[in-house]
């Protein structure tokens, strides 16, 4: 009894880590001057609801069996590309968000194509297909930042916090909308429970008839559309965009990566949720509101990450001991070997 | 068995790890009591102002520069000439005329537009907290922060340095975080001139005077900006263009190596040597602009390509940036035997100085960067002193050449 | 390969395998010559283009010299690439800690500074190698998850410093010499035109070559990086082969960083950012399998060249710094494919 007891406990941290994580660092508020105002959390969560769109992105491709690295530059370049085409042309916000979602959905199309139909490994392909991104970015802009100018109509609309007892700005609540959406999407389709297969086991998936390249390649056009979209309204939200976003600090790809994992999906895929994500992302955005000093996030997310890999790791070599051994039946004779004596 | 013994250990991480972050929360609350303590104090002293004074003048006299300069001399100021046209008709000229620069160059702004600044309480800067934000890690950020601390120290004013790393939304992020904390002045090093309006709009409509140093933000934004401090750069690199070419003898070719684009030295370091040596030496050409970034041997080998690309026809080279591009630069020129190539660069730090000594460096402005931040406490305390302050001040420039280089020595960063 | 296949005895016509058994030529050219040809149109290319002065030694030298740093690094990646882990994620910090380390300890001599930057790279490679020989931990994320930790853990060490080796050094005679010792090492030229980089990179190269295709360790590594499973049943201690192919990298990556912080005169946590890829481009350039087992350093040397002279040549078009991006990602992309392409027509992936 006692020993069940123990097992269940360990799944529970296994399965909830996100959870967990998240209420550790709301503990940890309540230590923490103004940490618990309406100002605060607002800002936090809405700084940190770029993070989550990559996130998104990165988690679905994840679950698929694939990892996606342009997602970084891809919010960017929407960024730029919504911006650009407002302040350049003058076409009105939504027409820009659409564009720029269309570019996501193009490259993600790229990167389903190089993945699928040339064989290239996901992760040489989708680096590779970063530099192509960042190179076109310079090529676009000229290297220089672009602004929102004098347009702060709809970027305060983006800031407000519209629900009156909730800390969470507009552009907040829109992309857990989205999140949810998506986790639905996952869930509850069959599109959805085919990415779960083909991430489980691709030549079983295959074998059941599922037309793995074109799941592949939705997952990649889901993954680079969010990443656009959410790059979009970030460009809007915070007002402005350059090339360079994020290069310097921690990158939002690792903060994706690490959110992934803290989150529980596997990283061979077939396993995973975008909410676990979708919760670290909260923690690790009022996360940074704590640790005030870049240098002490970085220690403590890449601490955070490096466990998650190391007990993942761990636990994956134990299981692979047991391969081809029958675990139970040699428990059983044990007992009865206890008992006989 | 051992997922168990793995699940106990991550339990037991977690805890001793919030127990730890507790404790840090509670050091980082103690401090700040200490420092309402110690404010109420000094408030509660009704001399609290004179004291103030009496601590500024005496930190104006007394603190020296690692290179043995005054380090919070009063900042200069420059009459803004009249622009020849709105700033669209401007962007449409050549990037070799003067005019073109003038948004870049002052700060412009419409002063009737100004929003509503918090009134100084004009009892005193002793016990007052300000907020510094900076732009990112680098030898002079962290020169420049070390100088702002002492100053601070010395006027008595404690102060927070955030560190945003060159992310744009980080520093966003560390804005809110300040504004949050509501201290009694913040003072922003912007990452971003575009975006630089959007920041100070939010600290000024939270209430709390906002000062920007260090890089030029957008005209515009001085509409939420009680006072900018820092450097001419463009008055001084037009110096320095001035100074090379006299030292050309009025011909021959220029390449430039910018800083990283779309920043305000980005303009400034290679806008404004091209358009001052077009308007004063028609007959010297500029051959090329390229970005490598810091890294020398990027820049040595943009330089090399160059040398061999142009040849004779490259006479001089105007660099952002007098550390590591004036390494990759000069090793360049060592290489192919080309010294007579004459190099200037935006100063100035020690490896410049090393160079400007043994010569393969000509010329380097310079630019003070302890000064820079003694301006930026002089100004805030004069503001919490309730006297009048410039809205836009600027630090002492000079040029540096192989002559003078000693008045400048030990090297700041 | 043209016998007929008759599996069946028991049939009256014999059945006819039809199947394409002939190796695309073109496949084979490119996976025996590879790199080389490559090197050879880039070197006529840029002959053209720089209308012949292209040869000339500062040319030739900016080359050798810009190379110097991906070759070195690369020389170490190879035997990851090779043995099936892709790539490392964490040469970045590798070289970055490699640096300051360095710096850190130039007030006890150069050579030991020297020693211990390259010590403290094998210690890197030895956590990588345990966790990924001994764990099998997945190779990207854990090296890349290694990475940030070591950013994070030299950031808050040094505080996000930048570390410089003669404000390090004490103000003794010893320790300032040491500092314009290390100083001085990127900046050795024997003979006229060639650098002691260079050198250095092309001994690194030499002594890789000999491990790689020489040495027991080579051929084991040969097997675990074309199965696994196969390696380790017929008797190799996989463990200990990829901890030493983690510290060959790991060592080679610290040199490179020891270097680059002489040449930058400044070791600070960014030091190695972009190495990652550029030292994989090389490396995938010169023709070796991303899924591990096939490759050759003599390839790899190619492939370092095909590189640098790549990047002279975009610089002689006049491309900027950020047209070059493009480029540099469109080959990238194209090399892996052909690279992908040419192996699964010869049947080897």
């Amino acid at each position: 009894m006692k020993n069940k007891k123990i097992k269940i406990s360990a799944n529970l941290i296994n399965e909830n880590r996100s959870y967990l994580f998240l209420a550790l660092i709301l503990i940890i508020g309540l230590f923490v001057d103004n940490f618990y105002t309406m100002y605060n959390i607002s800002a936090a969560t809405g700084n940190g609801s770029l993070v989550i769109w990559l996130g998104l992105g990165f988690t679905v491709c994840m679950i698929a069996g694939h990892m996606d690295l342009t997602i970084m530059y891809m919010s960017t370049f929407a960024a730029l590309l919504c911006l650009g085409l407002h302040g350049d042309q003058g076409l009105p916000w939504a027409v820009c968000i659409l564009i720029a979602t269309l570019a996501g959905v193009l490259v993600g199309c790229i990167n389903g194509f190089l993945v699928t139909k040339l064989k290239i490994h996901s992760f040489i392909a989708t680096l590779g297909m970063q530099f192509v991104l960042k190179g076109s970015m310079y090529i676009y802009t000229g290297g220089e930042e672009l602004s929102i100018g004098k347009d702060y109509a709809f970027s305060d609309v983006l800031n407000d916090t519209p629900v009156g007892f909730l800390p969470f700005s507009t552009y907040f609540l829109i992309t857990t909308l989205v999140v949810f959406i998506v986790m639905i999407v996952l869930r509850y389709t069959r599109f959805g429970r085919n990415v779960y297969m083909i991430g489980g086991n691709l030549e079983t998936a295959w074998l059941a008839g599922i037309k793995s390249d074109g799941v592949t390649t939705m997952a990649f056009v889901i993954s680079s559309a969010a990443c656009a979209l959410g790059g979009a309204l970030n460009g809007i939200y915070s007002g402005t965009a350059g090339i360079t976003m994020g290069e310097k600090g921690i990158s939002p790809l690792m903060i994706a990566l690490t959110a992934t994992i803290i989150g529980g999906t596997a990283i061979n895929g077939g396993k995973g949720s975008v909410i676990w994500t979708w919760v670290s992302l909260v923690a690790i955005a009022l996360l940074k509101a704590i640790f005030k000093k870049t240098e002490i996030q970085v220690l403590v997310i890449a601490a955070i990450l490096i466990g998650c890999i190391v007990y993942e790791t761990i636990a994956l070599y134990n299981r692979n001991k047991t391969v081809g051994t029958r675990p139970n039946l040699h428990k059983e004779a044990l007992k009865e070997l206890g008992k006989s004596h | 068995m051992f997922k168990k013994y793995l699940a106990v250990m991550l339990a037991g991480t977690m805890l001793v790890s919030t127990l730890c972050l507790t404790g840090c929360g509670n050091s980082g609350s103690d401090s700040k009591d200490d420092k309402k303590a110690s404010s109420e104090d000094s408030s509660s002293g009704g001399d609290n102002l004179a004291e103030s004074k009496e601590l500024l003048q005496k930190a104006i006299d007394d603190i020296q520069t690692t290179d043995n300069h005054q380090m919070m001399a009063e900042g200069t100021t420059f009459d803004v000439p009249e622009a020849e046209g709105d700033a669209e008709a401007l962007e449409k000229l050549d990037d070799s005329d003067m005019n073109k620069w003038h948004y870049y160059e002052y700060l412009d702004w419409d002063s009737e537009a100004d929003s509503r600044f918090p009134e100084s309480p004009a009892d005193g800067q002793k016990g007052k907290h300000v907020i510094l934000i900076v732009h990112g890690a680098h030898a002079w950020t962290t020169c420049y922060q070390e100088a702002f601390e002492e100053a601070c120290e010395a006027v008595g004013m404690t102060c927070d340095v955030y560190d945003p790393n060159w992310d744009q939304s980080t520093q966003d992020g560390y804005i809110d975080q300040a504004i949050n904390e509501q201290p009694d002045a913040i003072v922003v090093i912007p990452v971003s001139a575009d975006h630089a309006g959007q920041q100070f709009k939010k600290i000024t409509k939270a209430g709390i005077p906002a000062f920007c140093s260090n890089t030029l933000p957008e005209a515009d934004a001085m509409n939420n900006i009680l006072a900018y401090t820092g450097p001419n750069d463009w008055y001084q690199m037009r110096n320095l263009a001035s100074k090379l070419g006299e030292e050309l003898g009025g011909k021959g070719g220029v390449a430039y190596i910018t800083h990283n684009v779309g920043t305000s030295p980005y303009y400034a370091r290679t806008f404004g040597p091209m358009s001052t040596l077009a308007e004063e030496y028609p007959d010297i050409k500029s051959l090329d602009v390229q970005s490598p970034g810091f890294e020398a041997s990027a820049v040595k080998q943009v330089v090399s390509d160059w040398i061999t690309k142009y040849g004779k026809d490259l006479n001089a080279i105007v660099l952002a940036d007098d550390s590591d591009q004036a390494i990759g630069a000069t090793e360049a020129c060592k290489a192919a035997g080309r010294e007579d190539i004459l190099i200037v660069a935006a100063g100035m730090s020690k490896q410049g100085a090393e160079l400007i000594q043994s010569g393969e460096l000509k010329y380097a402005s310079y630019q003070s960067c302890q000064a820079d931040a003694g301006l930026a406490v002089r100004t805030v305390s004069e503001y919490f002193n309730g006297e009048d302050i410039e809205r836009v001040s600027y630090i002492g420039t000079d040029i540096i050449g192989a002559d003078n280089v000693e008045e400048y020595l030990p090297c700041q960063w | 390969m043209s016998e007929q296949i008759n599996k069946n005895p028991n049939t009256n016509t014999p059945k006819v395998d039809t199947r394409k058994t002939e190796i695309n030529k073109f496949s084979l050219i490119f996976n025996k010559l590879g790199i080389y040809v490559v090197v050879v149109a880039l070197i006529i290319i840029g002959l053209i283009v720089s209308k012949g002065t292209f040869f000339a030694a500062s040319n030739i030298q900016s080359i050798l010299e810009a190379v110097a740093l991906i070759g070195m690094v690369s020389s170490g990646l190879i035997f990851i690439t090779y043995s099936g882990n892709m790539t490392d994620m964490s040469i970045p910090l590798t070289m970055a800690v490699g640096g300051m380390m360095a710096v850190q300890t130039i007030n006890f001599g150069f050579p030991v500074a020297i020693l211990i930057g390259i010590l403290s790279g094998a210690l890197i490679g030895l956590v990588n190698g345990f966790m990924i020989g001994k764990f099998r931990a997945n190779p990207i994320i854990w090296t890349w998850g290694f990475n940030l930790l070591l950013s994070g853990i030299v950031r808050v060490i040094w505080e996000g410093k930048q570390l410089y080796a003669d404000k390090v050094a004490k103000d003794t005679e010893f320790a300032q010499n040491a500092a314009n010792t290390f100083f001085s090492i990127a900046r050795t030229y024997i003979g006229k035109y060639i650098s002691l980089m260079a050198i250095v990179m092309i001994v690194m190269m030499v002594i890789a070559w000999f491990i790689h295709s020489k040495t027991k360790f080579g051929q084991k590594l040969k097997l675990i990086g074309t199965n696994y499973e196969v390696a380790k049943f017929s008797g190799i201690n996989c463990t200990k082969t990829l901890v030493t192919a983690y510290i060959i990298n790991g060592v080679c990556a610290s040199i490179g960083g020891i270097f680059f912080a002489a040449l930058r005169k400044t070791a600070s946590y960014e030091n190695g950012t972009g190495y990652d890829f550029s030292c994989l481009t090389a490396v995938l350039l010169g023709g070796c399998l991303l899924n591990g087992g096939k490759g050759s350093v003599v390839g790899t040397f190619g492939g370092v060249l095909a590189y640098g002279i790549l990047n002279n040549i975009l610089s002689w078009i006049g491309l900027g710094t950020y047209e070059k991006y493009l480029v540099q990602g469109l080959v990238f992309l194209f090399i892996v494919w052909l690279n992908t392409y040419s192996n699964r027509k010869l049947g080897r992936a």
